[in-house]
Formats: C-alpha cells, structure tokens, sequence
C-alpha cells in the first residue's frame, strides 16, 4: 500500500468517525468541533485528487465560515450551552436498520462495478478550469447564475421567517 | 458575438422577465410608502407575470412557425434546452402562478403579520425555479433549480408564524425536503460516476457504449427518481404533503400543488427520456408501480378526513399518480395519446385544483375553519362559491362535462396502447372511489343546513381567479379539441435528439 491509498484510508476514517460524532454526542459544542473536522477530512481528499483549489475552499467556507457560524448561533442562542440534548428518538434502532441495509446493498453493488476510469494522470484542476466552466461559453453559466438568485431568496426567506412583525 | 440582441437572450426571456421582476419587487418593497405598498406591488407583480406568460407564447411561435430548429444562444451550453413542450409547460407555470397571485391578497391581508411584501417576489423566485427546471437538460442545473423552487416553498409554507400549524408544516416540509435533496444528489453523483457527465445527451451516450445495464446506473436512476418523487408528492415518498397542505397558507399551497408538480414531471420526463431510453423497460416498470402507489394510497386515505385541506392533500397524491401513468408509457412517436395526456392533464389540473383552493381561500376569507363541517350549508350563504366547488370537484373526479374527464381519458387510452391495462384499471377504480370523498363535500354543501348564517364578501380578483379556473375547467371540458392540438403540437418532447 502506497503513501496515496494510505493516506486515503486515514482520512476516511476521520471523515466517517467524526461524522458519526456529529450526529450521536449530546453537546452541541462538541458536535460543532466535530463537523469541522469531517469537513477537513474532506479538504484532504480534495487535496488528495489535486484538487488544491477545492481543498483550500473546502476549508475556507465550511471550516472557517459554515463551523464558525454554527457556534455563533450556538453561543446566541440561549440555553443550548451546556444541555445534553438526545440525538435520538424511540425509531432510532429502525433508522439504523434501514441505514445498515442500504448500506450493504450499495456495497454489494459497488463492489461489483467496475467504474469507468478515463486511465490518465489526474488532471491538474487550476483555478482557471474552474473560472472557465463557471463562466465561459457552453458551460454552466444558468446554474451559476441561478445560484445567485437562490441564495439570494433563501437570505430574504431565513430574515423574513426570523424578524419581528410589520411596523 | 453573432445574431442579434433578440437571439441571444430570446429563448430563455420568459426567465430573464421573472428574475428582473423578482429582483424589482425586492427592492420596491423597501422604498415604497407603506399605505400605497401593497396595491403597486400587487399590480407590478401581476403585469409582470402576464408579460413573461406573453413572452412564453412568443417564442412558442416563434419556434412553431420556423422551418428549421431554433439556434440555441450557445452560452446556454447543455444546460437548458427550450422546446414546444417545456414552453408549453412554462406557459401552464405562469398561469398557475397568476392565478394563485389573484386570490392573495385578501387572505395575506388577514393572516400574515409580517413579510406581506416580500411574498409576492419570493412567489416569483418560486415561479422562475420552476420554469427553470422544465427547460433544464443537466443535472447540475436541474438541482439548483429544484432548490430554488424547494427553498422558496418551505419559506412560503411557513410564512403564518403565528400559526403553531404553519411553522411546524414549513419545519416538516424544510427536514424532509432536505433528505430528498441529498438522496437526489447521491443518485446523480453516482450516475456521474458511471457516466462522467452531467449533461443528459451525453450521459445517455456513456450508458449506450456500456453495453448492458450496469446495476450501478440503475441505483443512480431508482435515488434520483425517489428524490424527483418527494418533490411530486408521489406515494411512498408524500409523507410531508398533508402536513404542509394542511398547515401553508392556502393561496400558496394552491401554488405547490401544482407548479412543482408541473415543473417535476417535465424534469422526469427529460431525464428518463432524454438520459436513460437505454434502460426504459427498467423504468417503466418503476414508475408504474409509484404510479399505482400514488393512486391506490392517495384515493383510500383522502376518505376518513375531515379537513378539507388534508383531504385535497390525498387527493393530489392520487392525481399524481393518474399523471405518472402517462410517464410510464410509451413514448410519443410509438404512442399518439401519451404527451398530449400528459399536458392536457396538468393544465386542467392546474385549473381544476387551484379552483378549489381558491375556494378554499374564499371560506376562511370568511372567518370559517377548513373543516369540511364548516361547509354545512355553502349552497344557500353563498351559491357562487358551492357551484364553483361543485365544478372543480367534479373535474376532480373526472366526470362529464368537467376537464378532468378528457385528462383521464387521454391518459387511460395511453396506458392501455402502452400495454398497461393493469394501471388503467386501477386507475378507473381509484376515480370511482375518489367520487365517494369528493361528493361528500357536496353532500355537505349542498343538503345540510348551516348552523350560523355567514356573508360572504369576496374581493373581486378573487371571484376573478375562481371565474377565470370555472371558465378553464368548463371550456376545455364542452370543447378540447384545440387544447389537444395545441398539446401535440410538443408531442416531440423529447423525441431522440
């Protein structure tokens, strides 16, 4: 085993254990600091794949802006802090069940694909790629677009469900 | 940069006429004097969907009277494709969307304490998404869309804050929403996986030069579609339907009733059609049997309920799945009946259960509960209101003279030359049983007496949109013959290209 298959192995592990954190501890704390770390693990798999962009994105928005908020939020909102809330409901044992059995259905599945490969060096991703199918012709500029306008109302929905009344 | 202003933006205007009007009724709202606020954004709102209705018609002409294919602005790239179909379901999108702004703003009136202008732009917002997503050819702009259209819903279905139902119905609709969306995008991630493109012309190449179907691409397939389902409301995955029916404003669940449905056949259509023909014996079968759920499971649970927005609930679960039956079929150059079912189906189908929303709309205007007990006696308050609920159940139900008869009929035929008589069947029975549940509110409507007199003082744009879904259901009822024209003239939809 190579450094490569490696080191993807141990960022699995980090990914899928700190994942399991974020949705089974009881302090909502402890479940902020774990997502940053799943969400690192997945900035090293980028980073892995030579997508050094992506990975410094990765960590820039969702480790230093999308954590960071949710522990603003935490520490706004009161009595959350402190709280051992429970994950988990009287289905929970049917959810993991169900989850299990997907699971495996996929992997039966998964280990029975071969996955077209295109056998070349994994391309360099450079930022100009990125900025060429984001905004050059034939590409996806209706979805980038459409994102503006989505996060846009999505902004004026959240401040309109959070605000007082009309004056 | 070649052509002229007109062919670069022409094909997507309807698009470009909505995010302008969207943006416009934002900043309006701001600065705007509060007494005249309401009427000018009203009115801006109005003229504004009507001009992108006019703007859809014109370039279904457009594409309709010239001899050769439209050229597409290539900035577009893959992402959207504009053809008679989606323009006709763009035209059907708009008009929903008028309708639901006519019965609005009465009802908002009352209800609403806060956001009253920022609900019609983010009714817009709703609008472009799902005009967005019936043109949309990719994968990636497929979901940005349907979260354009999802985010906006969950907002408007929680926008009564004071009312515990509402929040809890936005709260249900927003959790369940968003598992959809990741089951959704597992399923394209993988189809990525196994074809290396998010486009739909070339994901279909890839699955041609696999050979025979890799189960992989079937299980991409089966999470995509059951993300697709969660957005139509289509049994097993309508869990948050009654909730959010029951608990949304009613003007704006008249809207999620229909548009997303609308805007969620066209995605399926274009993704099975367009993606996956390789593998259609495989899907047919799927959909048939979501299509069989729908109808069997909507029909029997809108029997014992005693909300009236509960029970139309159910009953668009049912009429759901009388749609999917069409997509199930055939395809259009093996079968004449298929697309024009299809259409046919969800422009009365907009008419029919708009109408009875608006209704709906109208009864609580009044101070009445959506109970169906509250409707004791509709018939002599207010003959208007109980004959027009008369005539959209009706057509609910598929009897004659209403619309919903030549939907069914359209659909059936298709289903039987496609093979599936099994589905026909079920869904003539489904129909039958859905008269039982349907004629009760006519019972009480019509043959037991109120127990508090109540008046009824409608605003006019109201009795508008009631009038204007009446005249559709009726006309199209006594005389579809230009609408199943009109219909085939996108029979193509998706015709291998």
């Amino acid at each position: 085993m190579d450094w490569h298959t490696c080191s993807f192995y141990v960022l699995s592990v980090m990914i899928l254990g700190s994942a399991l954190m974020v949705v089974s501890l009881r302090n909502i704390v402890h479940c902020a600091l774990f997502l940053a770390f799943t969400f690192m693990g997945v900035a090293g798999v980028f980073a892995l794949l030579h997508a050094e962009f992506l990975a410094a994105v990765q960590v820039l928005i969702y480790v230093g802006a999308i954590t960071v908020l949710i522990l603003f939020a935490v520490m706004l909102t009161q009595k959350t802090i402190g709280i051992s809330l429970k994950q988990t409901n009287r289905l929970a044992p049917l959810a993991v069940l169900s989850a299990v059995t997907f699971l495996c259905m996929i992997a039966v599945i998964a280990l029975n694909t071969t996955f077209p490969t295109s056998g070349q060096h994994t391309v360099a991703v450079s930022t100009q790629t990125i900025g060429s199918a984001i905004l050059g012709n034939g590409s996806y500029v209706v979805p980038f677009e459409v994102a503006s306008i989505l996060l846009l109302a999505a902004m004026v929905g959240a401040i309109v469900i959070a605000r007082g009344q009309d004056n | 940069m070649s052509g002229d202003f007109g062919s670069v933006i022409g094909p997507v205007a309807p698009e470009i006429i909505l995010c302008v009007l969207g943006l416009l009724l934002l900043v309006a709202g701001m600065f705007l004097p509060a007494h005249r606020k309401a009427t000018i954004i009203f009115w801006t709102c109005l003229v504004g969907l009507g001009t992108a209705l006019c703007s859809c018609v014109m370039v279904l002409a457009a594409i309709a009277l010239s001899p050769e294919p439209l050229q597409m602005p290539n900035w577009l790239g893959a992402t959207l494709r504009v053809d008679e179909f989606a323009l006709v379901l763009k035209i059907l999108i708009n008009l929903a969307t008028i309708l639901t702004i006519l019965i609005s703003p009465e009802y908002i009136q009352h209800r609403l304490t806060a956001g009253r202008s920022e609900y019609f732009p983010l009714v817009v917002f709703a609008a472009l998404g799902m005009t967005l997503l019936v043109s949309a050819t990719d994968l990636i702009t497929i979901y940005v869309a349907m979260e354009l259209t999802s985010l906006v819903s969950y907002v408007l279905v929680g926008y009564m804050k004071r009312d515990p139902k509402s929040t809890e119905a936005g709260m249900k609709y927003f959790l369940v929403g968003a598992a959809s969306s990741a089951i959704m995008l597992y399923g394209m991630s993988l189809t990525y996986g196994m074809t290396g493109a998010t486009d739909l012309a070339s994901i279909r190449r890839a699955i041609a030069e696999l050979g025979s179907p890799e189960p992989m691409v079937l299980v991409g397939l089966i999470l995509m579609v059951a993300g697709f389902g969660f957005k139509l409301a289509a049994a097993p995955f309508h869990m948050w339907a009654p909730e959010a029916y029951e608990g949304g404003p009613t003007p704006i669940v008249a809207l999620i009733s229909v548009g997303p449905k609308m805007a969620g056949i066209a995605v399926l259509l274009h993704v099975l059609e367009i993606g996956f023909p390789e593998i259609r014996d495989h899907w047919s079968a799927l959909i048939a049997a979501i299509a069989a759920i729908s109808m069997v499971l909507g029909n029997l649970t809108a029997i014992p309920q005693k909300n009236i927005k509960r029970m139309l609930a159910y009953s668009s679960i049912g009429q759901i799945g009388y749609i999917l039956i069409g997509v199930a079929s055939l395809p259009q150059s093996m079968n004449d009946w298929r697309t024009s079912g299809i259409i046919v189906y969800l422009l009365v189908y907009a008419f029919m259960n708009i109408g009875a929303f608006a209704v709906v709309t109208a009864v609580s205007n009044a101070g009445l509960s959506d109970d169906i007990e509250d409707y004791r006696g509709l018939a002599q308050s207010s003959p208007l209101l109980a004959v027009a609920l008369l005539v959209f159940l009706a057509s609910l139900a598929g009897l004659p003279p209403t619309a919903g008869l030549w939907g069914k009929a359209l659909i059936f035929g298709a289903a039987i030359y496609s093979g599936f008589t099994w589905l026909a069947v079920v869904g003539v029975a489904c129909s039958v049983v859905s008269v039982f549940y349907y004629f009760n509110v006519v019972r009480v409507m019509f043959f037991l007496k109120a127990t508090t007199p109540h008046t009824f003082r409608n605003t006019h744009l109201l009795t508008a949109g009631i009038i204007i879904a009446i005249t559709g259901t009726l006309f199209i009822g006594v005389y579809p013959e230009p609408f199943i024209a009109m219909a085939r003239v996108g029979q193509d939809i998706v015709a291998a290209r």
